[in-house]
């Protein structure tokens, strides 16, 4: 079936919003590790559009998949920085056709959506306000080794890179971001 | 009729059982549409669902909850069809079935019964005309009828019908089945399947030639097991069957059905036995049983296996040659599909099924090792299917089709392991072919140089789940010009299969006024058992070498 649909207009371009990076302990030691966690959020239009009656609109229009690129990473050093560790995952939402009487009590055409996060884990999620938080807010946790940091006091960033194709939640893009600066030290 | 009903509150789950989902199943003793739960306990996903007269049944509905994770990742519904034979506003399945206009995927399969008469009186089987049962009836349809299935099954838009199974009964009882094969072909129809207990063929070899130049591609032979005690019905016949078939360039793909604690032991020998004749035998289709007639939980306890056990049963009868994770369910080929819609802008042809219907693999023989090596050993399949994913996404979103075409061409070699890949084949070509050129002839020519194996397991009353029926993409086509899919046809006869095939049927003593021919007179007899020489027997029935063959029980 060919795709022919034109993204739902006047949608603000989804952005990071709140990248931030915490470290489990200020300091380690160089045969140690460390907790690195890396928490965003994509805030925008498609977010905010994220609901059961655009969902029934993609799904009309044969628009069944929407897949989030995630490209996240940390990087260590101030004037070149250099990568400490990356991670590229994919999120998807697959709409379908649900039975649930307590979403579709009148038995009409209910459109939900499964979430199916990195590791291909789906999740069902019970209500929209779920749904985009499993899509759009990212946490994740990297453990590093104290010589992988170096000795030292240390400046580390997390960036973000957030990529889509077009759908019905908007067109094409990509966004990305960079935390502010943590210091760890490394004994 | 069923009534729709709405209990306001979803069924209580006790701390013990991981909720899933809830959908729509019916009462297994009063039809009515009920909300079901399906959900996880140790392990295992099961099906509650409680009628406010027959009171709560619970059913298990998949044999790992690892498994279901897995294959629900796949679940993404189809195109369905937009030229319904029923138009209804709102889904009540499985009422009103014909197509509706909410079936959610076109015909992958369609079936259509030449008859009810059958060779064989399987005790077990409630499908063939009985004589002497009040009411009973043939069914025939006439050429005319089946050309109008045909043209139905045809018209469904945007894909129209192109495979087609014909089934029964037994449909090799019928004498002008080669010009009703030739008559599917001539309607346009690319593949025609024909389901059958094969000993008519096994009888008259020349049968498979025949068949084969009307226009069949290939048969889909009943076979319950390796030892007569688990295949009664053509333990002694199949061996011939195959060999008429070898000798007739006829593939044959292999039907158990499966039933916990009486043919489940032997999954793996079926397949050893499909190998030792891979050159005829192109697929195993393990059906596991769908259980019909009122049953009690711990009869349904007994026989009841679903997909997942039967894949971890062949596991473990094949000492890990095929394992758990060489599966995967049916729906996973849509981002191959999708890939392909997207790059010529044409519908294509979708197995949509939902994920929990069907499993399936392929596996390759490698003559050095005499091992199977399934397709995942040498294959990253999910890795591939990403990519097909993300290069869709690619070329939806205006990506140059030519230039994703390249990208395509220089990493497709990277998901095939060449040191791993059997000799003599070369994967990567045959999927660009298959995928570049999406023609019918690079598709068969990757399935003759494998073994598909698959699973179907068609519901029943106990485990329905409407969210599955509404996906099904097996049907039936039928004298009245309706196409309904199988679990609605078969788990429910007296709305469907029964109500149709009297109305177009005629009374057995009419048929053989008719014909001048006597009901009983085409049963078989065993001769071929009766004939055999217990030597001979040992050389040709179908167990292998490591199967106790058991004595004749005769039919």
């Amino acid at each position: 079936m060919e795709r022919k649909f034109e993204p739902l207009k006047g949608l603000e371009k989804l952005y990071i919003r709140g990248i931030s990076l915490t470290p489990s302990s200020p300091s380690v030691r160089f045969d140690e590790t460390l907790d690195l966690t890396v928490r965003f959020s994509l805030a925008g239009g498609a977010r905010d559009a994220f609901n059961q009656e655009t969902w029934h609109k993609a799904y009309e229009n044969w628009d069944k998949l929407y897949r989030m690129t995630y490209n996240i990473g940390i990087k260590k050093g101030k004037v070149i920085p250099t990568n400490l560790v990356t991670q590229k995952f994919v999120r998807k939402a697959s709409f379908y056709w649900t039975r649930n009487p307590d979403l579709n009590p009148d038995y009409s055409k209910k459109i939900w959506v499964m979430i199916i996060l990195e590791g291909r884990e789906p999740t069902i999620p019970k209500d929209e306000g779920n749904s985009r938080t499993m899509l759009f807010d990212v946490e994740k946790a990297f453990r590093v080794l104290g010589s992988d940091l170096g000795k030292g006091k240390q400046t580390l960033k997390a960036y973000a890179k957030a990529s889509w194709g077009r759908h019905i939640f908007g067109e094409k893009g990509s966004t990305k971001k960079v935390s502010a600066p943590i210091m760890v030290t490394c004994k | 009729m069923a009534q729709l009903i709405h209990i306001e509150k979803p069924i209580e789950t006790s701390k013990n059982k991981n909720f899933i989902r809830q959908t729509q199943s019916v009462c297994p003793d009063c039809l009515k549409i009920l909300p079901a739960n399906v959900f996880e306990r140790d392990g295992k996903v099961f099906m509650s669902k409680i009628c406010p007269t027959h009171g709560e049944c619970e059913e298990l509905y998949f044999g790992s909850y690892e498994m279901y994770k897995k294959f629900s990742t796949y679940w993404m519904d189809g195109k369905g069809t937009l030229a319904p034979n029923v138009p209804i506003e709102k889904c009540a399945c499985p009422t009103n079935c014909g197509l509706c206009s909410n079936h959610l995927s076109h015909t992958g399969l369609g079936n259509m019964i030449i008859t009810n008469r059958c060779d064989l009186t399987c005790w077990y089987c409630f499908f063939y005309v009985k004589k002497g049962l009040e009411g009973a009836y043939v069914y025939e349809p006439t050429m005319e009828q089946m050309t109008a299935m045909i043209r139905t099954l045809r018209a469904q838009r945007p894909v129209p019908g192109n495979s087609m199974q014909i089934t029964g009964g037994e449909p090799t009882l019928r004498d002008d089945l080669p010009e009703i094969v030739s008559m599917i072909k001539r309607e346009g129809v690319s593949h025609v399947q024909l389901n059958t207990n094969g000993i008519n063929i096994a009888l008259r070899p020349d049968l498979a030639m025949t068949l084969k130049k009307a226009g069949v591609s290939n048969l889909y032979l009943s076979f319950d097991g390796t030892t007569a005690k688990t295949n009664p019905k053509n333990h002694w016949e199949a061996p011939h069957t195959i060999e008429a078939c070898r000798k007739a360039h006829l593939g044959v793909v292999l039907v158990p059905t499966c039933i916990k604690s009486i043919n489940d032991h032997e999954l793996g020998d079926i397949l050893r036995f499909a190998q030792t004749n891979i050159d005829t035998v192109r697929a195993i289709s393990y059906q596991p049983v769908s259980l019909t007639g009122r049953m009690s939980k711990k009869e349904r306890e007994k026989y009841r296996i679903t997909i997942p056990d039967c894949i971890e049963r062949v596991e473990e009868q094949t000492d890990g040659e095929v394992t758990k994770d060489d599966w995967f369910p049916i729906p996973s080929c849509s981002p191959v599909t999708h890939f392909v819609e997207a790059f010529t802008k044409k519908p294509q042809y979708e197995l949509s099924i939902h994920f929990a219907c069907g499993a399936g693999t392929y596996v390759f023989f490698d003559p050095e090792t005499k091992k199977l090596i399934p397709i995942t050993k040498f294959v990253d399949i999910k890795g591939m299917l990403e990519f097909l994913e993300e290069k869709t996404e690619e070329l939806e979103s205006g990506a140059n089709r030519y230039l994703i075409a390249a990208k395509f061409l220089s990493k497709i070699n990277s998901f095939v392991n060449k040191e791993k890949q059997p000799k003599g084949l070369s994967l990567a070509k045959l999927l660009t072919a298959a995928l570049l050129k999406h023609d019918y002839s690079s598709v068969g020519q990757f399935h003759l140089n494998s073994m598909f194996l698959g699973m179907m397991h068609f519901q029943d009353k106990y485990n329905q789940d409407e969210e599955r029926l509404q996906r099904c993409d097996i049907h039936y086509v039928t004298p009245d010009l309706r196409i309904i899919p199988f679990c609605s046809f078969n788990v429910i006869p007296e709305w469907y299969r029964d109500r149709i095939q009297q109305k177009y049927g005629i009374p057995i003593e009419e048929w053989e006024k008719k014909t001048g021919e006597k009901l009983e007179q085409r049963l078989y007899r065993g001769t071929m058992r009766r004939n055999i020489q217990k030597h001979e027997m040992n050389q040709m029935a179908c167990a292998t070498q490591a199967a106790h063959i058991e004595p004749i029980t005769g039919t």
